[in-house]
């Protein structure tokens, strides 16, 4: 009786397995064309746009760089001053000191003359204590605010700058970032495009600049990472950027917009309240969030998505810290999900509620989940002898030269949009990583994944308590990991 | 054979088939006992449920010794429940051979007394489930295992259960090789695509740097060593001399040659433009240009207009027209742009005409075409767009009349501003406030009241810069009513530059903390000149 329960069970499992597979090769195969297409598109409407009248015209929105900072001592006055020289018309900067405990806050008052001021702005945004508001003495930095306040965290400093900012357009960003001199200028373009439907964020790409030359606040000649980690994450951010987001833009469908690199549409952010501060993964909540308000209210909208590469920033290639943010990003995925559950398979959110969320709750949130138990199921089946050799063979071979497979397709689809890894020793170890990756990577990420998961329901991170993350080069370099009760 | 015979045999004939089919029954139960009984002695103890019991009819003697009790029923002895069929026999003819008494051994599925048949039916059941193997043992088929050797070595193995056969009959291979198949094929597709697209681009990419290497030199030479005069004296065929020869009816050279002439056009100026135009008309290219109208792409027809408009193709003009209200953007935008350009419009209507709301990016664009229309060529009549029913076209002439300095529209913009729209009235006080307008006071001052706060707050931001005492008088009304933190701050701000002493005065008097929080902003000397 047993035995047929079990073997009941191992069939239902075998099939599941199987159906996920397709799934998953279904899906991928699905974005690939979609992002293809998306791209072509991208790079044709390109050719037809003139860039130079962008940065004079008056009818250029105005857009507020909002850039949290947490113990960014180092770098903070050249990063600063990199952002202060942006090729735009009506542009500011607000630099959040989020309670650094080094000198940021000395660096950049001594830098740039800056003073406390009597500031009077309103809390749309609830956020922690501001100790100052800071504006320079001199008329060159006129474009700069610097905010002190206690720490809070990335959403809370960001919520900060939010409500000092003075123009419609919010262009979050990491103060670590290299963006190049023409980035706002190319960001604010879906905002202007759109005649049909309001744009309410616009996404950009985030690349690898580890071992990359950079000059003047571009990266002039691209170099792949010397570790594998490092070419590793060159690839996935390839198959993220360059297919996964364009595949969502095509189809209006893009719930995540990179924290490090986003511009949103103000008036609607402060409609939906602002960052939810007691979750790590802020950026993804906000999207889901203002998409939600427009799909509630029946607004027509839009989230666009700017392939081209403008900002660039150092990825971590030390495990160690690359666990760490994979755990975060997988409990900021977990984290929006559960709290915008009214969307999971409803129809009233169209794509967001169809599509979306539900690619992003089996594949994005379950898949490390499913990939252990299959890894399990098949090692029990090992054990108990009760598995087709032939079965097990194709399924894995699949597997791996379909994961082979895509990476390589998104090289070759870097490749024809904007071949910037021109050394072709860059591209050779490039598929090497592509080769080695499902063995000797994708088990740790899954792995991290799951700690993630692990995490979040200890509460770590979770809605009972939140980690001060301060921000991802400065938590990384500090490897502090410290969990507040609020 | 006589008649009698023949009619006993027809008499008999019924009896005879009667008792064939008797004779019939009863093998088929002697075989049915028989083949269950075999079956059992063999895989008795693997069935579940099923137990043996031996029953001896004996009513004076005592049977105890073969650990038979008494049974109920009277004369019966009955043994212990037995799981194995061997011992049960085995016990039955001990009985037998010391007793003379042959008892009858009783079959039980899950402890229920059962017939043969339902024996028989049973293991059945279980042989179809597979969960009773069929024994196929040498033994069974009468083959000793010598014997089966041997007729393994005669005859050629092929297995009982082929590869095709087993990946049929299992359904998730079946859904394994599909996937694998659908893979292979959508990727293959895919890869393929894409490598074909990488070459294509890697030799258009070379053969554009060839061509634009062509190319460059002998537009050089024609642009700075002949004159305007001599350029226009050239027929074709001397302009195709000074290009190879073998390129020229080569689309993408031309694309090369087009592109590098506008290139050229859009850094020189003066004669130059006006050689550069003359070379591409006299290769031919407008013609090409034209021919680009015609594609079914859309980036095609969109780099054919964008020429036409650099290149001052009038003669094309009625053929952009068509697509002036085109459902793609980019085709749409250009073909304006284009006309606005090219088409000696000054009245603009072309833009009175749109259907589609413009975009911030056709503003900037068409902003720029009219600005050098009005300042190199002719006046354009922006009142027109106020006619317009495209508010997002109207909204866009106010923004004109403040772009282009144009005062003697105000007049205009206060005696539509009534029956306004609110986004054409945000662009209608902005105009007011660009050109410090005192008639427009009186509006200004009865819209106040207005509910909507974008509208008050332009309101007030203009009011900063050409209130008069009316204006400060109505503000501080509004400031002692309840209003919002920003609206607070932008009328306290108009006040401190149209009456800082008033605003001090009220400001100190004011218990409001925010009102304090913004007035001590307002006199902070660092953000006063932010």
């Amino acid at each position: 009786m047993y035995n047929l329960l079990l073997d009941i069970l191992v069939e239902i499992f075998g099939i599941l397995f199987l159906v996920y597979s397709f799934s998953v090769i279904s899906f991928y195969l699905i974005m690939t064309v979609l992002s293809a297409l998306e791209m072509r598109d991208h790079l044709k409407k390109n050719k037809f746009a003139d860039y130079r009248d962008v940065i004079t015209s008056p009818v250029t929105p105005g857009i507020s760089v909002i850039a949290p900072a947490y113990n960014e001592g180092q770098n903070i006055v050249q990063n600063a001053k990199s952002l202060l020289t942006l090729h735009y018309g009506k542009f500011e900067v607000i630099i959040v000191n989020d309670g650094s405990k080094d000198d940021t806050l000395e660096k950049m008052v001594e830098s740039f003359s800056l003073v406390k001021t009597d500031y009077a702005y309103y809390k749309h945004v609830e956020t922690g204590k501001i100790r100052g508001v800071y504006k320079s003495t001199n008329p060159s930095f006129a474009k700069l605010t610097l905010v002190d306040k206690e720490n809070g965290g990335k959403a809370d400093a960001l919520n900060a700058g939010i409500n000092l900012a003075a123009n419609e357009i919010l262009a979050c960003i990491d103060v670590d970032c290299i963006l190049s001199s023409d980035s706002l200028t190319r960001m604010v373009r879906p905002f202007m495009e759109e005649t049909n439907r309001k744009v309410i964020a616009v996404g950009g790409v985030i690349g690898v600049a580890n071992n990359c030359q950079v000059k003047d606040g571009t990266v002039t000649e691209y170099r792949v990472p010397d570790t594998l980690l490092g070419r590793f994450q060159v690839i996935e951010y390839f198959r993220a950027f360059l297919m996964g987001r364009m595949a969502w833009t095509r189809i209006n469908g893009l719930m995540l917009i990179s924290g490090a690199f986003g511009f949103f549409n103000k008036e609607l952010v402060l409609k939906v309240g602002g960052y939810f501060p007691k979750t790590v993964g802020e950026d993804m909540e906000l999207v889901v969030r203002m998409r939600r308000y427009m799909e509630e209210t029946g607004q027509k909208y839009k989230v666009g998505f700017v392939p081209d590469p403008l900002c660039w920033t150092e990825v971590p290639e030390s495990e160690n810290i690359l666990s760490k943010q994979r755990n975060r990003w997988m409990r900021g995925t977990i984290e929006t999900l559960q709290l915008h559950q009214k969307v999971k398979l409803n129809p009233k959110y169209g794509v967001l509620g169809m599509v979306s969320y539900p690619y992003w709750s089996v594949f994005e949130k379950g898949g490390p989940v499913i990939e252990m138990t299959g890894f399990l199921y098949t090692l029990l089946m090992i054990f108990t002898g009760d598995i087709s050799a032939l079965y097990f063979v194709g399924l894995f071979c699949l597997m791996y030269v379909f994961s082979v497979m895509i990476s390589a397709f998104s090289i070759l689809f870097e490749g024809v949009a904007y071949n910037n890894y021109k050394d072709r020793s860059d591209l050779n170890k490039l598929m090497k990583t592509v080769l080695l990756e499902p063995f000797l990577i994708h088990p740790k990420i899954v792995l991290w994944g799951l700690k993630g998961h692990w995490h979040f329901i200890k509460g770590k991170g979770g809605w009972g308590e939140m980690i001060r993350t301060g921000f991802k080069k400065a938590e990384d370099k500090k490897k502090i990991d410290i969990p507040i009760q609020l | 054979m006589n008649e009698l015979c023949k009619r006993h045999l027809f008499k008999l004939g019924p009896l005879f088939f009667f008792l064939i089919f008797l004779l019939g029954n009863l093998h088929a139960e002697d075989s049915l006992t028989l083949q269950v009984e075999s079956k059992l002695f063999e895989v008795s103890r693997e069935i579940p449920g099923l137990s043996f019991v031996l029953e001896v009819e004996e009513k004076e003697n005592d049977l105890s010794i073969f650990s038979l009790t008494k049974s109920a029923q009277k004369g019966f002895w009955i043994s212990d429940t037995l799981l194995d069929f061997r011992s049960a026999t085995h016990l039955r003819d001990t009985v037998f051979s010391s007793s003379g008494i042959k008892g009858e051994i009783s079959f039980l599925i899950f402890g229920k007394k059962s017939e043969k048949e339902a024996i028989h039916e049973f293991l059945d059941n279980l042989s179809r489930n597979e969960l009773l193997m069929a024994d196929v043992s040498s033994k069974s088929n009468g083959f000793e295992e010598g014997e089966l050797h041997s007729l393994a070595s005669k005859v050629n193995f092929s297995p009982f259960y082929g590869l095709k056969t087993k990946i049929l009959v299992d359904t998730k291979m079946v859904l394994l090789v599909s996937t694998f198949i659908l893979f292979l094929v959508a990727s293959v597709i895919l890869v393929t695509i894409m490598y074909v697209v990488k070459k294509r681009k890697k030799k258009r990419d070379s053969l554009t740097m060839k061509f634009k290497e062509l190319s460059f030199e002998p537009i050089s030479n024609l642009l700075f060593e002949h004159s305007l005069q001599e350029l226009q004296s050239f027929d074709r065929t001397k302009f195709e001399s000074f290009f190879p020869v073998d390129h020229l009816k080569d689309n993408l050279f031309k694309d090369v040659m087009i592109l590098e002439i506008i290139s050229l056009n859009k850094n020189m100026k003066g004669e130059f433009k006006t050689k550069l135009k003359t070379i591409y008309r006299k290769l031919g290219l407008d013609a090409h240009s034209i021919q680009k109208l015609s594609s079914k792409k859309w980036d095609v027809i969109t780099s054919g207009i964008v020429e036409i408009n650099e290149m001052d193709v009038v003669e094309a003009v009625e053929k952009v027209k068509k697509f002036a209200k085109s459902e793609n953007f980019y085709v749409r935008s250009n073909a304006v742009a284009t006309l606005l350009n090219i088409s000696n419009d000054p009245e603009l209507k072309v833009l009175v005409d749109q259907d589609f709301p413009l975009s911030r990016w056709q503003q900037m664009v068409y902003f720029r075409i009219i600005k050098f229309i009005n300042n190199s060529q002719e006046k354009v009549k922006v009142d027109l767009l106020f006619e317009s029913k495209n508010e997002s076209v109207r909204v866009f002439g106010y923004k004109l009349v403040r772009y282009l300095g144009l005062f003697e529209m105000l007049e205009i913009l206060v005696n539509k501003y009534k029956n306004a729209s609110i986004p054409e009235k945000l662009e209608m006080i902005k105009c007011f406030d660009a050109f410090s307008y005192q008639d427009s006071l009186n509006l200004l001052h009865r819209d106040l009241a207005t509910a909507d706060k974008g509208l008050f707050l332009g309101i007030v931001a203009v009011l900063k810069n050409i209130g008069n005492p009316i204006s400060e008088v109505i503000m501080l009304e509004k400031l002692k009513s309840d209003l919002d933190f920003e609206s607070k701050k932008a009328v306290m701000q108009a006040l401190h530059i149209l009456n800082p002493d008033l605003l001090e005065e009220w400001s100190c008097n004011a218990k409001d903390i925010e009102v304090q929080q913004i007035f001590n902003h307002l006199i902070d000397p660092v953000l006063s000149h932010v």
